[in-house]
């Protein structure tokens, strides 16, 4: 059979999307950016052993308090704080994921072939979020480990923080992948980082109660609930008992972002002419 | 058959007009040089044959289908003006890549890389980066992907930028071949020489519009070399028409 013939076959999406995927994963792996989120996992890991091992003696209004109780008032709380930081650096990682196969025109070369850009932004997608979640994730198990061996924390918890963290990690790299098509990298590395602040602070102030209106009410309100669902998840760690329905409408709401904010990729990379 | 198709393509980029309602269609098994000064529109011709923008105005076909459809890209071989690749992949890393992107799998890829590798003469730099290669070495990995699985459909932007003369005399036998195969081949081209020595026919752009088209007897006049008759055409004429475009566009 002679080479042409063999190539004339119709190519299944799915052999497509899994090539581009590994060749994605990989070039985010080579790449410095995939070595500075690793850097930022492994700072976090540092920061949790450090925050948890300690044992010296707290003293408040001339009080002495239980370390222990201390750490475990605070775990929820730094374990939260390590989601968001690599939640953060997984938006470093996205920002180069995408522009940088168009700055250098590269992806000319792929999209020559038989490959939709549908297929490419997912592939290119997948690929950045597997280094971004086996990093983050990586650093979050090893920090709910450290919870469990010495203050006797759950795990369930931090395995539900966990997928939280892996869908909400989607939506930050997806759409800081499409924000990266039009706006310098730089520029978007700095939104998603004041975007994921807004949202958090946001969803803080409202599980603390507080109303307020305006464009912030609405992106707390229907933006991609980061910090509500997080907190949702570790809610079993301080022994609070949420009202299930808000629960369950918080985690509708973070899986319909994931869609959302893929289709938003999608749709900006085929509106994109690359000259 | 037509392989590849332009009706009545207009191009904008920001207010200025890159093709004005060019007409063009290359049959199936023809070797067609597009030519023209820098800015008459060819590689944006090439690049709205690939989908990689869309036409302001006009219809696009490869084969029938519009380019945004991918099949419209089964079996075509592209050769960019500056390839880019994957800087971090290894040669034969980026043709095993690109095989797979064709369908190519197992001992079939692996034959058809190293037949590849040996004709580009990349056969004992198959380990080097391509970030870290030479332009003209570049081109070859160029050629070399778009080779890959004997498309038959050749899309060569400026294909013997960077090259040698050996690497020009190579390219030229490459082309050749495809050609002698039969395959379809649209190549924008500066150098006159090479698209005399391995093109039958001839488009040539000039501000966006086809200044003349046709096959080389047409085009040259009694003695008349291609640069002559280029030189001619492009000083010497204006545009031409809408309506002599849809006449005269067909290559």
């Amino acid at each position: 059979m002679s080479e042409s013939s063999r190539t004339n076959r119709r190519i299944p999406r799915a052999r497509t999307f899994h090539l581009l995927a590994v060749e994605a994963f990989q070039d985010a792996l080579r790449s410095r950016l995939g070595l500075a989120v690793a850097g930022c996992a492994l700072l976090a890991l540092f920061f949790v052993d450090r925050c948890t091992g300690f044992e010296g003696s707290f003293v408040l209004n001339g009080e002495a308090l239980d370390p222990a109780e201390t750490v475990r008032a605070m775990a929820p709380v730094l374990f939260g704080w390590v989601s968001l930081f690599l939640l953060a650096a997984s938006g470093l990682v996205a920002s180069d994921g995408l522009a940088r196969p168009v700055a250098d025109g590269s992806i000319s070369l792929w999209l020559a072939r038989p490959v939709s850009r549908t297929v490419y932004a997912l592939a290119r997608l997948t690929g950045t979020l597997a280094l971004a979640i086996a990093a983050g994730g990586a650093a979050l198990a090893a920090a709910a480990l450290l919870l469990h061996t010495r203050h006797g924390f759950a795990l369930e918890p931090a395995l539900f923080a966990g997928l939280v963290y892996a869908a909400s990690t989607a939506v930050v790299c997806a759409l800081a992948m499409a924000l990266s098509l039009y706006v310098p990298r730089v520029i978007t590395l700095f939104a998603v980082i004041l975007w994921i602040q807004l949202i958090v602070v946001g969803n803080a102030a409202h599980l603390l109660g507080a109303s307020f209106g305006g464009w912030f009410a609405a992106l707390e309100r229907w933006g991609p609930p980061l910090g509500s669902a997080l907190f949702y998840a570790m809610s079993g760690w301080v022994s609070l008992r949420p009202d299930a329905h808000e629960v369950a409408l918080v985690m509708l709401r973070l899986v319909a972002w994931v869609a959302l904010s893929a289709a938003l990729l999608v749709l900006s990379l085929r509106r994109l002419e690359l000259r | 058959m037509i392989a590849f198709e332009l009706a009545s393509v207009s191009k904008l980029y920001s207010g200025r007009r890159a093709l004005d309602r060019v007409n063009l269609a290359v049959p199936i098994g023809a070797a067609v040089g597009l030519l023209g000064p820098n800015g008459a529109g060819k590689t944006t011709a090439l690049r709205l044959l690939l989908g990689f923008v869309r036409p302001s105005t006009g219809g696009v076909r490869v084969r029938g289908l519009p380019p945004a459809d991918p099949r419209s890209r089964e079996g075509l071989g592209y050769v960019p003006e500056r390839p880019a690749f994957a800087p971090r992949l290894t040669i034969r890393e980026l043709l095993r890549l690109h095989g797979g992107l064709i369908g190519l799998k197992g001992d079939a890829l692996e034959h058809a890389v190293h037949a590849r590798l040996l004709e580009t003469g990349l056969g004992d730099r198959a380990r080097a980066r391509v970030g870290n290669l030479s332009k003209g070495l570049l081109q070859r990995v160029a050629f070399a992907q778009a080779l890959l699985g004997d498309p038959e459909l050749l899309l060569l932007d400026e294909p013997t930028s960077g090259l040698d003369p050996l690497g020009v005399r190579d390219a030229r036998d490459w082309i050749l071949a495809a050609r002698q195969r039969g395959r379809t081949l649209l190549v924008s081209s500066h150098v006159l020489t090479e698209v005399e020595r391995t093109c039958d026919h001839v488009v040539i752009l000039h501000q966006g519009r086809i200044a003349a088209s046709g096959s080389l007897t047409d085009v040259l006049l009694a003695g008349e070399s291609l640069e002559d008759a280029y030189v001619r055409i492009v000083r010497g004429s204006a545009p031409q028409t809408a309506g002599q475009h849809a006449a005269e566009g067909s290559a």
